[in-house]
């Protein structure tokens, strides 16, 4: 397809992955679990010379929600008057007692995947006698689509519909990376498609006051590898700045009606808990209170529990490029895609999933 | 973009499969313009000559590193 294929090219991956050199081993993060699975896709870190590390970041929206955050979706979803719709990356991740929204729905539980949370608004209007309730699961992406997704409810009186929100920021997930004692990242692969809505400005902290590198890239192996050398040339050359290696979709300033979207219906939340990291302030939306009839935490009683992850799943330490898949005891053992111990083998954006699809298992 | 549709709507060519998936957020977008889509939202338009721009810094590297 065009403006895809032309990014590909043979020629020019060799091309850039043969100017990319350091004098030092340097350690870089792709923030975002698509890059993630492009890397191994493509094989790029077969090209990379063995002193640049790429380590994988917190940009995989369903491996950051903890195990609690499921059991509330399940104990939603197992109430006989609704109907629970989700995206379907979701439906395998494991909660506590290691019951899924999958086991929910095996049980008898009416959980529904769907493309577009519009999707899940129609499911409502077409069955009015029946609570329809949408797993809202993602960054700055994904939000802008369940914010309007709210804004059609309002407008349409759907009064049997509702959002159990769950969407996080990726800003503050990167400050928290840095603050982490034990994280020593030189600069960072910017994501690519959360910036088409927040544009490049969140990301000026981390050269400011952290004095590290960002560069938001694209997905294709040429992003990749662009971005990849733009990180080393500003190291190289001391500087710490934004860059914009895919300025084809992504603008400074975002996507202005996108953003008025996400400022109508979502406030953000004093704190959040994220698997792997912890509570961290101000790092999700809640639905503000104009919306709050159609905040599923207003209108169903929740568990709420905070549950530990299992003992042997290190997801926590990949989540902040602190160990890699095969490092961990249970990865591609007890832990594997059709049985997932943690969210990180579930998601198609998971760094464990990546390992195991492409064999990276040394 | 194959079309327009009425309510914010357009209908949209995915390499063969098509659909329609809203607009709202790329209210200036019209048939013939490429557009990113996730979960049935367009969020951002393709900006043709910034596309181009990258190719062309493709095309330099691999002369550069033809004639090296």
């Amino acid at each position: 397809m065009r403006y895809l294929d032309e990014y590909r090219s043979p020629l020019a991956v060799a091309a850039l992955a043969a100017g990319l050199h350091a004098d030092r081993h340097v350690k870089l993060m792709e923030v975002c679990g698509g890059h993630t699975h492009a890397i191994y896709r493509h094989g790029i870190d077969t090209l990379l010379p063995g002193e640049i590390e790429l380590v994988h970041g917190p940009g995989c929206p369903v491996c950051v929600i903890p195990m609690g955050r499921i059991d509330d979706a399940v104990s939603i979803a197992e109430r006989p008057e609704v109907i629970f719709t989700s995206f379907g990356d979701m439906l395998r991740v494991p909660g506590g007692r290691r019951r899924s929204l999958l086991e929910a729905k095996a049980r008898g539980a009416d959980v529904r995947i769907v493309y577009s949370p519009l999707d899940a608004l129609a499911i409502a209007r077409e069955n009015a006698d029946r609570e329809v309730v949408f797993f809202g699961v993602g960054f700055e992406t994904t939000a802008p689509a369940v914010a309007l997704t709210l804004q059609r409810a309002r407008e349409l009186d759907v009064r049997n519909f509702s959002v159990f929100c769950n969407h996080v920021l990726v800003a503050p997930a990167l400050r928290a990376i840095l603050d982490s004692p034990d994280t020593e990242i030189d600069g960072f692969i910017g994501p690519g498609h959360v910036s088409t809505v927040i544009g490049t400005r969140p990301y000026e902290f981390i050269c400011s006051e952290y004095g590290r590198p960002v560069v938001v890239s694209g997905f294709e192996p040429t992003d990749i590898l662009q971005a990849v050398a733009g990180l080393l040339a500003q190291l190289r050359e001391g500087r710490a700045e934004v860059e914009n290696e895919y300025g084809r979709v992504v603008r400074r300033k975002g996507n202005p009606a996108a953003l008025a979207a996400l400022e109508e219906v979502f406030t953000v939340r004093d704190d959040f808990e994220w698997r792997g990291l912890g509570a961290i302030p101000r790092s999700a939306y809640r639905i503000a209170d104009a919306f709050g009839a159609w905040d599923a935490e207003n209108r169903f009683e929740v568990p709420g529990a905070r549950i530990e992850d299992p003992k042997a799943c290190r997801c926590g330490d990949v989540l902040r490029g602190m160990a890699k898949p095969y490092e961990c005891r249970v990865f591609g053992t007890a832990c594997t895609p059709e049985k997932p111990l943690g969210t990180c083998m579930v998601s198609s954006e998971g760094a464990c999933a990546a390992y195991y699809a492409y064999r990276r298992v040394a | 973009m194959l079309e327009r549709l009425p309510d914010g709507l357009a209908r949209v060519d995915f390499g063969g499969v098509r659909r329609s998936v809203s607009v709202a957020f790329t209210p200036e977008a019209q048939q013939g313009d490429w557009v990113l889509v996730h979960v049935g939202f367009a969020l951002a338009m393709l900006d043709e000559e910034e596309a181009q721009a990258t190719l062309r810094l493709l095309g330099e590297a691999i002369d550069a590193e033809l004639s090296a």
